[in-house]
């Protein structure tokens, strides 16, 4: 009898990656809970890893001014690229606006520091119960509600993207938690999991030592990468090796004994999933478990020698030059292009060192500078999919639709992201790795049910309406500048003129560019073809 | 000399950089030159354990007693353990490898790494997938490399069926050239299929710019293309092939599944990178890895079986690799943190069947503790290139950027430069699959030139088949039995050759 596989089971073949983070450890919480929770891993979201086509360096031809932007630089076009690369979804009454205000107004703006997001729920500050004292049905019960305030996070974060008002806050956070690459199935308690999206949130534009010490001490992270079982008498090489690898230096910055020395100066950190035995003003651990599991003795670290502890290690580092660059790389890396310019790096390696290691200014010079709106970084950058699609959902003015539970999460998880559940501690690969010969159909399907509903599935019935989205553009008596102003919003790079006419033809269907009328009857429909005919081009792919 | 310890000699000599001239035998009838075309019909599936096998409770060294001492909790008793050989024995849930291993299905390539080994799952991985060695970084991959030898044009010019095909997680650095990339990821046949095609609408022909966002939007436009037109071919072969067997469930099953329904649907794509994750064991390795081999071994049989049922066998070959293997002694936590070399295994009918290498010397380890390299991980490339794919060796030095001894596993090596050894005595290997339906292979070498006739008889000792194969030169020979028209049931088979008769029996099934 043939075997057919069918859609679903083929995309579960990336379910069991899971299992590689896992490391469900019997002695945690408790046996039967640990035994309980390998079998429902099956119903956490789904995680579908992807990995990059690494790109041959090039030579950079873009400019390798230092020098700010000129006023007079400043136009529609620029203000798109600065917006669509920190805020996901800009509409074209976006564009209006910011270039109304000019460069130092709209950076200082999007850079400015808003108040904190409502929690979610009150379960974010719940203490961690006796787990030990309970029934199997009573924890089963625990885990299950855990499980379901997990993806409840995940839905919360995705909203917050998709409805905060134009800023570069989200984006700055989930660029630390790629950074941070905490997986939240493997944390799983949902209070650690939201602590540490909230202190990445709270400090993303802010201190980056303070940032590293608020997340290497949290409960996630020490669950994470296993500090909280690293011990005097068997030290635990993961999480120090990922600091110095990951988190601050980069590879081949440090030695294996440096990686043995950090990993005695970890121990003896604990978490119960909610509270730790650290004290973060005191800048110390304490309590039996401390004085018990610490290894107390001499160590050489990094040229230095001393009785460290974790914060001992994090200072040593902090001192390196590498810290800045690594750390500016990225950043470049995320906001600019996949192969970052040395010499602009360096500048801004300088401000961050010289500004004692507080990353709004680096951001202010960086967005602020003539390098990052050289022509050659136009639709340089292929969004992640959580960006590109609650993107085009405000776009298409849908942000304030409600969506069944879970359902952007699905869509959006098939093409590989997960918010809160990246793949492992390198973060997604991002850059040419979101689109292959799946992702790239996946990725247009979803774009076309947004704007009409009849394409793809019909749990959800989708109302763009796209002659209003229309109206507020530069004239919409006028099918040419129609689909200039389209092409603004939808596309990264500039619009050539064989692919204008061709978009005027899609628009008017065989009739005359002079006849359209955007109050007739059918406008509608003739410009959501034109909309979905864009999407599915590979141009929409690009910002 | 036994078979074995020549085989050991000439691999010793051959990594010490001198080659030995081995007499030429077995001159392969399919001599391919690589031109502009694909021209052989094998296929390679390679399978990446990801995160690090461990070698030693996968492959275990029953009679070293370093290894119970560095591993009080994790080391596997001899009384657990499915035994190989006298000092090596597989891990309990290898069940199905070790049936292999003993019917020559399988061989086993010891301590595999590279020097100035890498400890990052990362490095250590696009160390291993462009072939770049431990001191250096490289940007293309092997595979990418290779297969632009024989496609310079893509994706200018599209072959008929995709080049190669990755599926699950997978570092598609592999297949990565200067231009573009080589592989098509894999999805489910129809309902993809069908989202590709109302999807892909034809742009605009302006060429891109010649900016930053002009090249990714070239990249862009290779992918859109190559996954219009493939999707088409793999979604009729998808369509046309079969699974002749029930394969397991698993991450790793419906790979292999998928694999097979493809090859047996007609699609001649001849790289298959499969991508298995979990091994990344530094906690709680015991229950962990149980069910990480025990999923791989099921997975492999399975398929075997299925091509062996649908005459394909002899063209499929299976090769697991992985990023590193992993510490002699246990970590606190009862699992094993990341080390140095590991083994390869190959599955396949055209396989010497043999361990090639010594059990690692556990009172020589590095300073951290680690194993050392007894082949180098591009000899397992070069093996493949040369002697499964039949490549000119000047050609695959020219991929790695040196010269890399190939291993003697393949018993039909397509290339000339590389002779095979001489069998030291007539042997019938157990033929696969058994039971079968509709064709076995029947596999015998001879260490001289004979005469060979196969003849089989029924239960009651009635002749139901005879075939006179002529002269055979010296060597391993194979021979696909097809009945017809017989019943079900066991039968004899007799291979006949150098004054001397074997027998083997075989079940038929209908």
């Amino acid at each position: 009898m043939p075997k057919f596989i069918d859609r679903r089971s083929f995309l579960q073949f990336n379910k069991g990656i899971v299992k590689q983070i896992t490391h469900i450890d019997p002695q945690w919480p408790t046996p039967q809970m640990a035994r309980l929770h390998q079998n429902d891993i099956e119903l956490e979201p789904f995680i579908f890893q992807l990995d990059s086509p690494n790109k041959p360096p090039k030579k950079i031809n873009a400019s390798s001014s230092l020098s700010k932007l000129s006023d007079n630089s400043w136009n529609r076009e620029t203000a798109t690229h600065l917006l669509n690369r920190i805020h996901p979804g800009t509409t074209f009454s976006d564009i209006k606006k910011y270039n109304d205000l000019g460069l130092n107004a709209t950076v200082s703006e999007m850079l400015k520091i808003r108040p904190k997001p409502d929690k979610p729920s009150d379960w974010v500050e719940e203490t961690i119960p006796n787990f030990k004292d309970m029934t199997a049905s009573q924890r089963k019960e625990y885990q299950i509600l855990y499980r379901k305030r997990r993806v409840m996070l995940v839905d919360w974060w995705m909203n917050l993207i998709m409805r905060d008002e134009v800023s570069i806050r989200e984006n700055m956070t989930l660029f630390w938690h790629e950074h941070f690459a905490t997986n939240a199935q493997k944390v799983y308690f949902p209070q650690a999991v939201y602590e540490q999206n909230d202190v990445i949130r709270e400090n993303c534009l802010g201190n980056f030592r303070t940032l590293l010490r608020k997340v290497t001490f949290g409960p996630a992270m020490m669950i994470w990468l296993d500090s909280r079982r690293s011990k005097k008498k068997s030290p635990n090489e993961n999480f120090p090796r990922e600091l110095m690898e990951l988190f601050t230096m980069g590879v081949d910055t440090y030695s294996q004994e440096d990686v043995e020395a950090a990993s005695r100066a970890f121990t003896g950190y604990n978490t119960d999933g909610y509270i730790t035995n650290y004290h973060f003003e005191a800048r110390r651990a304490d309590g039996e478990y401390w004085q018990k599991h610490h290894d107390f003795s001499h160590k050489a670290f990094l040229g230095k020698q001393g009785y460290f502890d974790g914060d001992d290690i994090i200072d040593i580092i902090m001192e390196q030059d590498a810290v800045a660059t690594f750390i500016c790389e990225k950043i470049y890396k995320w906001f600019v292009y996949e192969i970052p310019d040395e010499n602009f790096v360096n500048k801004m390696a300088a401000i961050f060192r010289d500004g004692n290691y507080e990353i709004a200014p680096v951001m202010k010079y960086l967005l602020t500078s003539e390098h990052f709106y050289d022509i050659n970084f136009r639709g340089s950058q292929i969004p992640n999919p959580v960006s590109q699609i609650l993107g085009l959902i405000r776009k298409l003015n849908l942000h304030n639709m409600e969506y069944p539970n879970k359902y952007l999460q699905r869509s959006i998880g098939e093409m590989g992201m997960t918010l809160l559940y990246p793949p492992d501690v390198n973060g997604w690969t991002g850059h040419r790795a979101w689109i292959n010969s799946i992702t790239l159909p996946i990725r247009k399907l979803l774009a076309t049910t947004l704007v009409d509903e009849k394409v793809g599935d019909n749990r959800i019935k989708f109302e763009a309406n796209v002659v209003e989205i229309a109206s507020g553009m530069s004239d919409s008596q006028n099918a040419r500048q129609l689909v200039k102003d389209f092409a603004l919003v939808f596309f990264g790079l500039p619009l050539s003129e064989q692919l204008e006419n061709k978009l005027v033809e899609t628009l008017m269907d065989g009739a005359d560019e002079y006849d359209w009328d955007i109050n007739a009857d059918g406008a509608d429909t003739r410009l959501k073809e034109l909309i979905k005919y864009m999407l599915r081009l590979p141009e929409a792919q690009l910002i | 000399m036994k078979r074995r310890d020549f085989i050991k000699t000439a691999t010793a000599l051959s990594i010490a950089g001198t080659k030995v001239p081995l007499l030429a035998f077995n001159r392969p009838k399919h001599l391919r030159k690589s031109t502009g075309n694909w021209g052989s019909d094998r296929i390679v599936l390679l399978i990446k354990l990801n995160g690090g096998n461990d070698g030693l409770n996968t492959l275990i060294p029953i009679q070293d007693s370093i290894y119970y001492n560095k591993r009080p909790n994790l080391g596997i008793k001899v009384s657990d353990a499915l035994p190989i050989q006298y000092d090596t024995a597989f891990h309990p849930s290898l069940v199905n490898s070790q049936h292999l291993f003993q019917q020559g299905m399988m061989s086993i390539i010891h301590g595999v790494g590279y020097d100035h080994s890498n400890l990052s799952h990362f490095r250590s991985s696009d160390i291993w997938v462009t072939g770049s060695g431990g001191d250096r970084v490289w940007n293309t991959g092997w595979l990418g490399r290779m297969l632009t030898n024989d496609y310079p044009d893509y994706p200018a010019n599209i072959p008929d069926h995709p080049i190669g095909i990755q599926m699950g997680s997978a570092n598609l650095l592999e297949f990565q050239t200067e231009e573009t990339n080589m592989a098509t990821m894999m999805g489910n046949s129809d309902s993809l299929y069908k989202i590709i095609d109302e999807n892909y609408v034809t742009g605009s022909t302006d060429p891109a710019p010649q900016t930053y966002g002009g090249e990714e939007l070239n990249y862009l436009r290779a992918i859109d293309e190559s996954t219009y037109e493939f999707s088409g071919i793999i979604n009729e072969a998808g369509r046309k092939g079969i699974n002749k067997v029930e394969y397991p469930e698993t991450r790793i099953g419906l790979q292999l599944a998928v694999a097979a329904k493809l090859i047996s649907g007609g699609l001649t794509t001849p790289i298959y990178r499969l991508n298995y994750g979990g091994f990344d064991t530094h906690a709680n390795q015991w229950n962990d890895h149980i069910a990480l081999l025990q999923e791989l071994d099921q997975a492999v049989f399975a398929f075997l079986k299925d091509m062996g049922g649908q005459g394909l066998l002899d063209k499929v070959l299976v090769v697991t690799t992985s990023e590193f293997g992993r510490r002699v002694k246990e970590n606190g936590s009862v699992g094993t943190d990341h080390g140095t070399a590991g083994p390869t295994f190959l599955y396949g009918s055209s396989l010497r069947g043999d361990i090639i290498g010594n059990q690692p010397d556990l009172s020589d380890l590095s300073r951290a503790g680690n194993i050392s390299i007894q082949h180098d991980y591009r000899q397992i490339y070069s093996t493949i290139m040369q002697d499964w794919f039949g490549l000119a060796v000047n050609t695959v030095t020219q991929i790695l950027e040196e010269s890399y001894d190939a291993i003697p596993v393949i018993n039909f090596p397509l290339t000339t430069d590389h002779p095979t050894a001489i069998p030291s005595e007539f042997k019938l290997y157990p033929a696969f699959p058994n039971p079968f339906n509709p064709t076995a292979e029947i596999r015998f070498e001879i260490p001289k030139g004979s005469q060979v006739k196969i003849t089989v008889y029924n239960i009651t000792g009635r002749i139901v088949m005879q075939k006179d194969l002529g002269f055979k030169p010296s060597g391993f020979h194979r021979y696909i039995l097809g009945p017809k028209g017989w019943a079900s049931g066991t039968y004899i088979i007799q291979v006949e050759a150098l004054q001397s008769i074997l027998n083997q029996r075989i079940t038929y099934l209908k």
